[in-house]
């Protein structure tokens, strides 16, 4: 093939490329999640509060405010950090949360989407609580952490 | 007993290997942790008396140590500074322990009971079939110990089993040789009250 | 403490110089005799301790610092690789075979869309919390259920209060 021909052909072929692969991207990524074991671990450090004058809560958060409110009383919510990982079995994962708070987790074993996890939370050098739980997608685990400023903070964790 | 692997304690060896831990040299670190292991390993177990744990708990004295290099700055021996690491974390440990069983430290011996010159227990002759084996004198020991509180217990290892010297020892365990050496006049008669009968046996 | 009590530590342990020694023992007088059996003790004492009290040998010691690194590597920041952009725009043929790897990506996808996907059992499940243990005992930890937000608790109480530092 001609360098003339080849040049011609190189944007049509390029902008079709990248419109296929962002479909397929699309429609794989929630698919490839609802075919996965649920061995992903997300974890977010939220401050809950009744201060009026909060931001309002951004996704993932938005969809625990109910629970939240219902669970603790507070009617406003601040993402302070969040992290994910995908957990391979025994291997201990590190999930900072914030400067102050660290979560460890290891799965001990995996059946029909549910986890079965250690989990440890340290505040700084201080282990809080360890614990055994199992945890499944849409089903969140609230660990109630200490008073903070005007409110408190609570720890989610949500298995994708 | 302060004799490291190489022989070499606060040369400036050691010196050359610190500054290269604060540059964030492991391989340094490494050297370090090598010499001083034993002794780590040696002031958790007596505290802990499980080898288990004392592993875990060294294992946390050297990650801490690693953790604050940085501010070592050379005013005690490396050695110093590590052993009061260890100490510090072995005294929580042993709290966090008693606390959790529920255990009070009993440490009701008053001066007027130990003044100077008192009259110790009269002394008996063992009879053969009364020696006790290792074990029984393990035990009596760590039951003895286990009356001393965390602070007093520290002092008695180091100076009796360490051999470090009352100004080291102050050190180690934050406080002055004043209080290392009353510490110590109290854990030893308290000891001797609990275990005089176990060394006139063997 | 009294300073005596603290010269007879010192004299114990043979920590006075020869005159602090010599001053010391001519104080004790009359006290002497009981202050030597003291001495005897606290060297018997030490002794048995040396001797029966001793901890072991560090075991495995090579594995002790294999893990310690192995841990402390795990902490440590690793660099990141930088890698570097290739010069020009990709070829005709890298083109096509990327188009092609979309083509894959789109049909295993659609597959993925037709083939009867399960439920997972998660509905009306609810996350279980199997053994709870405080880290102190000023901490305690209680599983709790609140049905109707279907949300599992850990409560834990006993915990410091923490500044605003703790909301960043």
């Amino acid at each position: 093939m001609s360098r003339s021909k080849e040049a011609r052909l190189h944007a049509p072929v390029l902008r079709a490329s990248w419109a296929l692969l962002i479909f397929a991207l699309l429609l794989a990524l929630p698919l490839a999640r609802a075919g996965e074991s649920g061995a992903t671990l997300w974890a977010g450090l939220v401050y809950v509060s009744n201060e009026a004058n909060s931001a309002p809560a951004t996704q993932p958060l938005a969809g625990f405010g109910e629970k939240l409110k219902s669970v603790f009383g507070y009617s406003h919510m601040q993402m302070v950090s969040e992290g994910r990982e995908k957990l391979a079995d025994a291997a201990e994962h590190t999930l900072p949360l914030g400067k102050k708070f660290r979560l460890l987790a290891v799965r001990k074993s995996a059946e029909d989407g549910k986890l079965l996890l250690d989990l440890r939370l340290f505040q700084e050098d201080r282990l809080l609580v360890q614990t055994q739980a199992k945890l499944a997608p849409q089903s969140p685990l609230f660990l109630r952490g200490p008073l903070c400023d005007k409110g408190q903070l609570v720890i989610v964790l949500q298995v994708e | 007993m302060r004799q490291d692997d190489t022989g070499q304690p606060g040369s400036s060896d050691e010196a050359g290997l610190i500054a290269r831990c604060q540059e964030g040299e492991l391989s340094a670190f490494n050297e370090l942790t090598v010499r001083y292991r034993s002794q780590v390993f040696a002031i958790t177990y007596n505290a802990l008396r499980n080898e288990q744990d004392a592993w875990d708990l060294s294992q946390e004295v050297f990650i801490k140590a690693w953790r604050n290099i940085g501010k070592f700055r050379g005013q005690a021996s490396f050695f110093t500074w590590l052993y009061r690491i260890a100490a510090n974390m072995t005294i929580d440990w042993l709290r966090r322990k008693r606390i959790e069983a529920g255990l009070e430290f009993d440490e009701t011996t008053s001066p007027g009971e130990i003044a100077p010159g008192a009259a110790t227990l009269p002394h008996s002759e063992p009879l053969p079939h009364q020696r006790l084996q290792d074990g029984e004198i393990r035990a009596r020991i760590d039951a003895a110990m286990e009356k001393l509180s965390p602070e007093h217990r520290l002092v008695v290892m180091l100076r009796e089993i360490d051999g470090l010297s009352y100004e080291e020892i102050a050190e180690a365990a934050c406080c002055s040789v004043g209080t290392v050496m009353s510490r110590l006049f109290y854990a030893r008669k308290k000891l001797q009250a609990l275990l005089k009968d176990v060394y006139d046996a063997i | 403490m009294t300073p005596s009590e603290e010269n007879l530590t010192a004299w114990i342990d043979g920590c006075l110089s020869e005159e602090e020694a010599g001053r010391f023992e001519k104080a004790l007088g009359a006290a002497r005799p009981g202050a030597e059996q003291e001495r005897a003790q606290a060297r018997r004492l030490g002794e048995l301790l040396r001797r029966h009290w001793k901890a072991p040998e560090l075991a495995n010691a090579d594995f002790f610092n294999h893990q310690l690194l192995a841990r402390l590597e795990a902490e440590a920041p690793r660099p990141v690789e930088k890698r570097a952009k290739p010069a020009g725009g990709p070829s005709l043929w890298r083109l096509l075979a990327a188009a092609a790897a979309c083509c894959v990506i789109v049909g295993a996808a659609s597959l993925a869309l037709l083939s009867p996907v399960g439920h997972g059992g998660s509905h009306g499940y609810y996350a279980q919390i199997l053994n709870a243990r405080p880290g102190d005992s000023r901490i305690s930890a209680k599983p709790l259920h609140n049905k109707k937000a279907n949300v599992t608790v850990l409560w834990l109480d006993g915990l410091d209060r923490v500044s605003s530092e703790g909301r960043k």
